[in-house]
Order: structure tokens, then C-alpha cells, then sequence
């Protein structure tokens, strides 16, 4: 295991020096600064649009830095050739992909930590301005949904990548993903059809899918009169539902991945 | 001597994209190589060699036969300990420094992250990346050498057993070369096993002790490098002949190469100390100027032609480009010399009616004897200490601590 620690940590020293990522993320960090010039609104409302977008602008950024990230970590080893050499030491292929995998989402844990930080502070100077309570814990429980759903996210890119080429990745990921925010939608779609090819194939849809839209905690953070039943229940279950899916997608690449020729 | 690596009737094929069919990339392979041996595998580009070593490595499958290293399935983790490889033009993490890629790799073998640098920089230091400027570099602003050597740093982390080396000298400068060329035949003094993939034939020939050809998958020479090269060649130059003499010595010796460049006539042919003065004589009679007599030592440049090449024969200004045969005079036929064994391309002879016996004309002009510089395979180990560079012997000192 300590085999995928060195993988990991190498692939997170090497995402964090990706212009692109660290793009994302300088543009992420800035918006939400720059939310601090909205003072054209109530300090009530101006406060929720500041948690609104720094939510929206953490969630996105999060978004292609998760896909873009993830989507090239195996295809790009080997590509670029370095999996000859890595692979020819004493290292498992399990342990190669868990480190990658593992890079992935603690690069995503180190972006989605840094904007929420800023977003927290950002929020809580605002607060203090307004002589309002500072809710910062809440905020944190809103970023914590935000890398779950981004977690879950690597997990499936990832596991895609065994398949797909980057560029086929990239959309089917991000198709995945919207119709894994829609389920409520897909749902309901299985429950009232009359057919019953369309009903069997959206209730396939609905399991299969990945449930992203299940981490969605901007409404209790936006409006302070919306409180979510039993929420440490609500964050539990989030919280074992990324675990557990993305542990399922993960054994399911190195299964694919064992056989894969580089 | 035991084995270090078996290959069995291995065989990889690919499908060919929207046909029916498959590519033979390795087609039923079978050899050994002894625990010690430098070992060498060489092919034209496409032969399968990489796919060889590749299978080797458990980085691709064989769709059949089987294919071991020190006596463990191919790919074993335990045996990964042990064993070490340098891709052909390798790729590292372009944002590293020499080091930190070294440390990266010795971290894979479970070394600490203190004792990993430690390591790197004697390593670095070895492949003589060690200056300052170089330390701090990274790896894209490397030249194709610099990856080369750091390759080179990479595959003796772990002091192995095996070195599957996949064209070490590719890419690099005579200097840096001949330093690469010196670190094998000191591995080779240390009694490591490799398996040696190169193009650099006289690097080939000066470090192995025997030495294999594939082409298009299937082997087709394997034997010792004395054995493989056996059997001198002569090259009498004489002007002031015409046509029917040289006729007339081509009925005398069969199996000469005779060329007529103006008024200089070549004529190579086997060492017989009988026919050279049958040759001489005939010369003598048709009142022809001897101009020299020179042995020629065949070099594995020759045999590698003569088995997968292709080259243009000059003649009297024409040029034609034809499939060189097998050479009947000069290679060991069929386990003919002891444990040599050579395998004709269907390519050859058979496909090229009238080459069978006419050996390459260019041959024996081309096949300069090499250097002084260049060691000959049974130098003792003595010669080859002595050759080291400072390099190499840091090599040693390392591994003496």
C-alpha cells in the first residue's frame, strides 16, 4: 500500500504543477473574491448571493478540474510511456491505479480546500460587516457535499478511462454526471410510464447511474429557514453512498485494468 | 548455468483494425539465457522485440507459450525485485528534477524516502548528471542523452539480477556511449544476465557472449558471437583484368564475390588458403596487377544483413536493389558450428532466384574489421576493468558499500 501512497503523492505534485488545473482554480479563487463587489443589493441578499455563487463557482471549478484531471491520469501513463517503467518495478497493478485514483482525489481535496477557505473567509468578513452570525461550520458542510459529489466523480471518470479515450471520457463523464444530478427527474420518469421498456430503462438508469444530485446542500446554506431532517444522518449517508460507490467503480477498473495491455 | 529467462514457443498476435485477421508480433520464440549472460536480441525495427521484452515484463500478454525469468512467471513481483529496465527513448515526469525522478523509483522498491535520495544522488552522480546545473534541471529541459542517463540511473537502482535493456545507447553522443558501452561490460564483469535490445551492432558485439536475430517475430540466428562469426573472409584486389578472368575466377572459387569498379576488380571470398593461391595465380597468368590480399573478420553488422537486410548492390554504376541472401560461405548453417544456429528467412535465397550463391558484392567492402577500440567479445575481464571510465567506477564503489 505504502507502493500507491508514492504514486498518489507523485501524481499530486505533478496535477498541481497542470497549468491547466491551477487555472481553474486561480479563476475560482478570484470569483469568489470578486463577489465582494456586489454591494448593490441588501446585505441580507447580497450575503446569499455570495454563498450562492461561491457554492456554484467552488462546485464548477471543482467540476473540470475532477474531469480533466481525471479523465488523462492512465491514458496519459500510458502515452506517455511512464507506466513502462513504473509498472517493470516491484508494483502492482491495483497499487498503481489506487495511487493514481488516490492523486485524484486528493488533488480535487487540496483545490476544493482552498476555495472553500476563501469562500468561508470571504463569507465570514461579510457576516462580520453585517454584524451577523458567523455560520462557517455550515458553510464547511456545503463544501464537504461538493468534494463528495467531485469524489464520486474521479471515481467514475476514472474508471471510465480503463475503457474510453480521453476525449470520448470527457463527454461521457460530464453526460453521467448531469443525468446523475437529474435522478429525481429519472425517477419520476420510471415510476409514471405506461411502457415498459421506457420504465425499465430509466429505473436502470436511476440505480446505475451515480446519484450526484443526492449532494446538493446550497438550500439549507441560501435560505436560513430551510432545515434538512436529521442532518448528520443526511451528511452520513453522502458521505458511505461516495464510499461505497466509488470503492465498487474502483475494484471494477482494477479488474479491467489487470488484463489491460500497456 | 542455470537459466535466468525461458521462452517457450511464445507467441503475441495482434488484430489487424477492421479485418479478420491477426499480426504475428512474436511467432513461437523459444530460447534461454544463462544466469551471467549478456544476452543479445536483435531485429529490425518492427522484428518484435520490444514485444518480447514487453511479455517479459508482464506489461503485455502472449496470446501462447509461456515465458519465465529467474524461474518465475513473467510479470512475478517478487522476481520485479530483482530486475531491472530501460525502455527504448524512456519518458519520465516532465515536471521533476534527475533526482526526484530517481527517488521516486527507489520509493517503488520500498526504500525510505531519506535512503531513496541518498541513492538518487549517487546515482545521478554515476550517469553524470550529478554537476550543478544538471541537479536542478527538469526533466524537459532535458536533452535526449540526459533522459537516457537518467534511464540508465533508474534501471540500477535496485543492483539487479536482470537488466532488460531495450537500445541503451539510442539517442546518445559517441562519449556518453562508449561510458554506457563501458557500464554494461562492467555488469557483465559482475555476472549480471541481460537482455540486450540494440541497433549499435559493435556495441553488440563487444559486450555479448551470444547473440540472437529475430525477424518479423520468427528467430532466426542464435549462437555464440565466435560462433556466429566464424569464418574469414579474404579480399584480393587486382587491376589490369578483364571480364573472362574475373569469369574464370569465379569458376575456380564458388561462392566469390567478384566486383569490377573500373579498372579494379574486388573479389571476396572464404579463407582458403588453396583458393587464394588458385585466384592469385589466375591473376598472375592474365597478366593482371596484384594489388592486395586482406583478411576480412566478419562483424555481426554482416550477419544481421545478411539475415533481415536489404541493401543496394553497385555494380559497374548500376544500381539494384535486391534481398541478400543468406551467406552459404560465411554463416554456420543450421547448428553446423557447434551450438550456432541459423535459420534462413524464406525471404532470402528462396525468394530471389540466383542470389543463393552470389553473396553481396558491397559486403566485403563495407565490412571494415572493427576498430582498435572496440573490444572483442572474449576480452578478459581484466581489459574490460581497465576500460572503465570514472563513472564506472563509481558504479562499483557504490555497490561495494
Amino acid at each position: 500500500m505504502s507502493t500507491a501512497l508514492v504514486i498518489a503523492r507523485n501524481t499530486i505534485s505533478e496535477a498541481l504543477r497542470r497549468k491547466i488545473l491551477n487555472a481553474f482554480l486561480m479563476v475560482g479563487v478570484a470569483t469568489i473574491v470578486l463577489t465582494f463587489a456586489f454591494q448593490a443589493f441588501q446585505p441580507r441578499q447580497e450575503l446569499t448571493l455570495i454563498k450562492g455563487m461561491g457554492l456554484g463557482i467552488i462546485s464548477l471549478a471543482g467540476i473540470l478540474i475532477s474531469v480533466i484531471l481525471s479523465i488523462n491520469l492512465i491514458p496519459n501513463e500510458i502515452e506517455r510511456r511512464t507506466i513502462y517503467t513504473i509498472l517493470s518495478k516491484p508494483v502492482r497493478r491495483y497499487e498503481f491505479l489506487l495511487g493514481k485514483w488516490g492523486g485524484a482525489v486528493g488533488t480535487v481535496f487540496l483545490n476544493i480546500a482552498l476555495m472553500s477557505i476563501v469562500f468561508v473567509i470571504a463569507v465570514a468578513i461579510k457576516q462580520q460587516i453585517g454584524g451577523q452570525d458567523v455560520d462557517a461550520f455550515q458553510l464547511l458542510k456545503g463544501a464537504l457535499m461538493t468534494y463528495m459529489q467531485l469524489f464520486l466523480l474521479c471515481s467514475l471518470a476514472i474508471f471510465l478511462s480503463i475503457f474510453t479515450t480521453p476525449l470520448v471520457n470527457f463527454f461521457l463523464t460530464l453526460s453521467l454526471f448531469v443525468i446523475g444530478n437529474l435522478s429525481s427527474f429519472t425517477q419520476d420518469l420510471a415510476r409514471n410510464s405506461q411502457n415498459v421498456l421506457v420504465k425499465y430503462f430509466f429505473t436502470a438508469i436511476h440505480y446505475l447511474v451515480p446519484n450526484f444530485g443526492n449532494f446538493q446542500y446550497s438550500n439549507p446554506l441560501l435560505n436560513p429557514g430551510v432545515q434538512v431532517q436529521n442532518e448528520a444522518l443526511f451528511l452520513i449517508q453522502n458521505v458511505v453512498y461516495a464510499v461505497v460507490y466509488s470503492a465498487v467503480l474502483i475494484i471494477l477498473a482494477v479488474l479491467a485494468f489487470d488484463r489491460r495491455e500497456v | 548455468m542455470a537459466d535466468a529467462i525461458v521462452i517457450k514457443n511464445l507467441t503475441k498476435q495482434y488484430p489487424v483494425p477492421l479485418k479478420n485477421e491477426v499480426v504475428n508480433a512474436v511467432d513461437n520464440l523459444s530460447l534461454n539465457v544463462g544466469e551471467g549472460e549478456i544476452f543479445g536480441f536483435l531485429g529490425a525495427n518492427g522484428a518484435g522485440k520490444t514485444t518480447t521484452i514487453k511479455i517479459l515484463l508482464g506489461l503485455i500478454f502472449p496470446t501462447a507459450g509461456e515465458a519465465s525469468v529467474l524461474g518465475a512467471p513473467a510479470g512475478d513481483i517478487a522476481v520485479k525485485h530483482k530486475v531491472a529496465y530501460l525502455p527504448e527513448s524512456p519518458y519520465f515526469y516532465e515536471h521533476m528534477t534527475a533526482p526526484e525522478v530517481i527517488t521516486f523509483y527507489a520509493q517503488l522498491f520500498g526504500m525510505h524516502r531519506e535512503d531513496a535520495r541518498r541513492k538518487a544522488a549517487e546515482l545521478v552522480d554515476l550517469v553524470g548528471l550529478g554537476g550543478k546545473s544538471d541537479v536542478n534541471k527538469r526533466i524537459h529541459e532535458f536533452s535526449k542523452g540526459m533522459r537516457q542517463r537518467v534511464g540508465i540511473a533508474q534501471s540500477l537502482i535496485n543492483d539487479p539480477t536482470v537488466l532488460f535493456y531495450d537500445e541503451p545507447t539510442s539517442g546518445l553522443d559517441a562519449i556518453a556511449r562508449r561510458d554506457i558501452r563501458d557500464l554494461m561490460l562492467l555488469l557483465k564483469s559482475q555476472g549480471k544476465t541481460m537482455f540486450l535490445s540494440s541497433h549499435q551492432l559493435e556495441d553488440v558485439e563487444a559486450v555479448c557472449h551470444r547473440v540472437s536475430i529475430i525477424h518479423k517475430g520468427k528467430l532466426r540466428v542464435l549462437g555464440t558471437v565466435e560462433e556466429l562469426l566464424a569464418g574469414e573472409r579474404v579480399d584480393i584486389v587486382a587491376t589490369g583484368i578483364d571480364r573472362t578472368t574475373g569469369d574464370r575466377i569465379g569458376a575456380l572459387v564458388p561462392g566469390a564475390t567478384i566486383r569490377t569498379d573500373g579498372t579494379r576488380t574486388l573479389v571476396n571470398m572464404a579463407s582458403d588458403q588453396n583458393a587464394v593461391w588458385a585466384v592469385t595465380e589466375a591473376i598472375r597468368a592474365a597478366h593482371g596487377n596484384l594489388v592486395a590480399v586482406s583478411p576480412k573478420r566478419r562483424t555481426l553488422e554482416d550477419l544481421f544483413v545478411e539475415v533481415v537486410g536489404e541493401r543496394i548492390i553497385i555494380e559497374d554504376d548500376i544500381a539494384t536493389t535486391e534481398k541478400v541472401a543468406a551467406n552459404a560461405a560465411g554463416v554456420p548453417a543450421n547448428g553446423a558450428a557447434g551450438n550456432g544456429r541459423v535459420e534462413k528467412s524464406p525471404a532470402s535465397a528462396a525468394d530471389v532466384p540466383g542470389t543463393a550463391s552470389a553473396a553481396p558484392s558491397a559486403s566485403a567492402s563495407d565490412t571494415a574489421a572493427p576498430s582498435a577500440s572496440t573490444p572483442s567479445a572474449s576480452a578478459p575481464a581484466a581489459d574490460e576493468a581497465a576500460r572503465t571510465k570514472p563513472s564506472v567506477n563509481k558504479y562499483k564503489e557504490l555497490h561495494r558499500k
